[in-house]
């Protein structure tokens, strides 16, 4: 609970920093500079000071901007994904397993939220013969992309205005591409079930009448954004507080029980 | 050393000869205007009757470059990435005329009209080759940073601005001394680039975050950096590696006096005033927005959105949404042509292209490709479309009147990844 409180001072500090401080604080239009007016929108930070002890240097002014603000902002290596998967030539995958179970009943693995999620979810349907109940695994899955996470919910619950708040500002669930008919849902979570697959959790637990098993998740609830430093490196600045109207994040997201035996000797 | 000689015909005066086990090549084109063109297939020449016939061509060429230039409005360049080659093919007779060996893993082909220069980017061996078009023989061989792909001529035709994605650098080439002139560093994973009408900024896309850099071309430096979208926003441990879409491409209207980004992560397009460097309006489209297309009459930007399959057509005189039509998996080229009345959209995930109707702002029917498309560049009257099939080692020809496939054309190389002509609206992945 003390970490959470801490957070949430946190994010209400880079708030009020954000709506005090003028956007070109540094005036001068180099890229050092440019890159400090870009994390004084998201973090409170004395650019100054900053600007004057880094001399130009963004990476040196990243690490002080971290050891400043301290966890959970972070500075990040940047693991380049191979251009051609950006091309779309290739893809990693987001569902590492799917298969069933029993007559019409079908586990999927869902590790991460990669950019074709949406399209891996309707081919998987597409090549079941009728799904009557699905068991979703979310127990590897740590999170990311909030936005691709939306539209993995989409597909699930249909549409949701206002479903989701970001520092109390209403995000909804989009139109999906394709609802998919789901007559029976279950999710499984564990500890290290973290941040989107938490969101997307109690999501479908609200608007999807899913059931949730396993153990308590991490209970990660804020947005990082990314601000890019240099090529190699990126600062992951603590933003935005996530919040589920009705639903509880904070501390992790508890489940209904503990996963059922008869289902446990069918997972991986 | 044996030696297998070997001599066919490719079509009126076009000779392909090769000492087999030596890999030596040297091919004599005759082009219809009467030039003589040689070219060098391989990296060296050297026996003895293979330099003398070289030497007599490169003297006839060296009387008549003229006339060669003159055609090069007539010839498609394809840049093989497996065999490491560049195809020529005459689109008037849609054969292969010339193959020209490059560096390893070419991404991309440029021509300089004006200086009579192809350049292709060598992305696994960290390379540019710059090739005489006169002889077609390479005139010089540049190391820049790591990984160039994406290669843009100056209005002016004599810089070249070389992308080096996975240094973060962009390499700026005198493409008359044949050697960098300066290396610009701070960018975040370089992808195209495009420069201002008078040759003085260079707007660099970074595919690695949401802001264009703006570099004077004359100092080599960051003079700008314009934010088309709010950062990206995860929920995560970390960033989980994920695949992350900036900004691939800044595409200007035809007076240069705006530039459309589109940013994958913002599922956004932004309308940027290039003579203030600033955005002046943000138009939503469909999910994971690819990059805009302009069509040549400048009436529209096509862009495709890739994570939802949809194509966003955008007024470029409303800077509004006026069509989002159905799309297919994995776009990654628009050609637009037939008195700019049709846009070809092509997807890698279908193998096919849409035929975009851009008078009735509807999808009018799709052609089925024998291939894997790339991308395409269609011709400068706008009546035929080369598309670079990277799976099945070809080209196809679209007729753009008749929206309609009317061949392949076989042999190009291995692993075409592109077309390109001097002059037409050219694009990379």
């Amino acid at each position: 609970m003390r970490a959470t409180t801490v957070t949430r001072l946190f994010i209400a500090s880079c708030l009020a920093a954000y709506a005090v401080t003028p956007l070109s604080i540094l005036g001068a239009a180099d890229a050092f500079g440019l890159f400090l007016n870009r994390v004084v929108k998201l973090a409170p930070i004395d650019a100054a000071k900053v600007s004057k002890a880094c001399n130009g240097d963004r990476l040196c002014a990243a690490r002080l901007i971290v050891e400043t603000l301290g966890p959970p902002a972070q500075l990040e290596a940047v693991t380049h994904p191979d251009t051609d998967s950006i091309r779309r030539v290739k893809s990693q995958s987001s569902i590492s397993d799917f298969r069933a179970i029993g007559p019409s009943t079908y586990i999927m693995n869902l590790d991460r939220f990669g950019r074709k999620l949406t399209e891996e979810f309707q081919a998987h349907f597409r090549s079941a013969s009728g799904i009557s109940h699905l068991i979703l695994d979310l127990r590897k899955n740590q999170g990311g992309d909030f936005d691709r996470m939306r539209r993995a919910a989409a597909l699930l619950t249909g549409p949701v205005e206002r479903a989701i708040e970001l520092n109390g500002k209403p995000v909804d669930i989009p139109p999906p591409t394709q609802q998919l008919a789901v007559p029976r849902l279950t999710v499984l979570i564990g500890p290290r079930t973290a941040s989107s697959a938490e969101i997307l959790t109690v999501l479908l637990r609200k608007y999807a009448d899913a059931d949730i098993f396993g153990t308590r998740s991490v209970g990660k609830n804020y947005l990082y954004r990314m601000v890019p430093v240099t090529q190699d490196w990126r600062l992951l600045l603590p933003a935005e507080q996530i919040v589920v109207p009705g639903e509880t994040l904070t501390g992790g997201v508890l489940p209904d029980g503990p996963i059922p035996k008869t289902l446990a000797h069918h997972l991986n | 050393m044996e030696r297998i000689w070997r001599t066919e015909r490719l079509h009126t005066g076009a000779k392909w000869d090769s000492f087999g086990t030596s890999l030596h090549v040297v091919e004599m084109l005759k082009f219809p205007a009467g030039a003589l063109m040689l070219h060098s297939t391989f990296r060296r020449c050297r026996t003895g009757a293979a330099t003398l016939f070289a030497t007599a061509l490169a003297a006839a060429v060296a009387a008549t470059p003229a006339a060669a230039l003159s055609d090069l409005d007539n010839y498609i360049f394809v840049p093989n990435r497996a065999s490491a080659d560049v195809a020529v093919i005459d689109a008037r007779t849609d054969k292969v005329v010339a193959k020209v060996q490059v560096g390893l893993t070419p991404h991309q082909v440029a021509v300089s009209g004006k200086l009579g220069k192809m350049v292709t980017s060598n992305t696994s061996d960290n390379t540019i080759t710059i090739v005489d078009l006169k002889t077609l023989q390479t005139a010089a061989t540049l190391t820049l940073g790591a990984m160039p792909e994406h290669i843009e001529i100056s209005p002016h035709g004599d810089v070249l601005a070389v992308g080096n994605i996975d240094a973060g650098t962009v390499s700026l080439v005198s493409l008359k001394e044949n050697r960098e002139l300066r290396r610009v560093s701070g960018l975040h994973e370089p992808h195209n680039m495009t420069f201002s009408p008078n040759g003085k900024l260079l707007y660099v896309s970074n595919l690695g975050a949401e802001f264009v850099s703006v570099v004077d071309v004359a100092a080599g430096k960051i003079i700008n950096e314009i934010s088309i979208g709010a950062p990206k926003a995860m929920a995560a441990k970390g960033s989980q590696g994920e695949e992350y879409q900036g900004i691939i491409n800044v595409t200007p209207t035809p007076d240069g006096r705006h530039g459309f980004a589109a940013y994958g992560e913002g599922d956004a397009l932004a309308v940027l005033d290039l003579r203030t460097q600033k955005t002046l309006k943000t138009i939503s489209v469909g999910d994971t927005p690819w990059r805009a297309y302009a069509t040549a009459d400048g009436k529209f930007m096509i862009v495709p959105n890739n994570g939802d399959k949809t194509v966003s057509i955008i007024s470029t005189s409303s800077l509004k949404e006026v069509a989002r039509l159905k799309g297919a998996a994995d776009m990654t080229g628009v050609n637009t042509g037939a008195s700019e009345s049709t846009a070809m959209v092509l997807s890698r995930g279908e193998n096919k292209a849409i035929v975009i109707d851009l008078r009735k702002l509807t999808v009018a029917g799709e052609i089925a490709l024998p291939g894997t498309p790339e991308t395409g560049v269609t011709t400068l009257d706008g009546k035929k479309l080369y598309v670079a099939l990277s799976s099945s080692n070809q080209v196809a020809v679209i007729d753009m009147e008749k929206r309609t496939l009317v061949g392949a054309i076989g042999g190009v190389g291995e692993g075409p990844w592109g077309a390109h002509i001097a002059g037409a609206g050219n694009y990379c992945h």
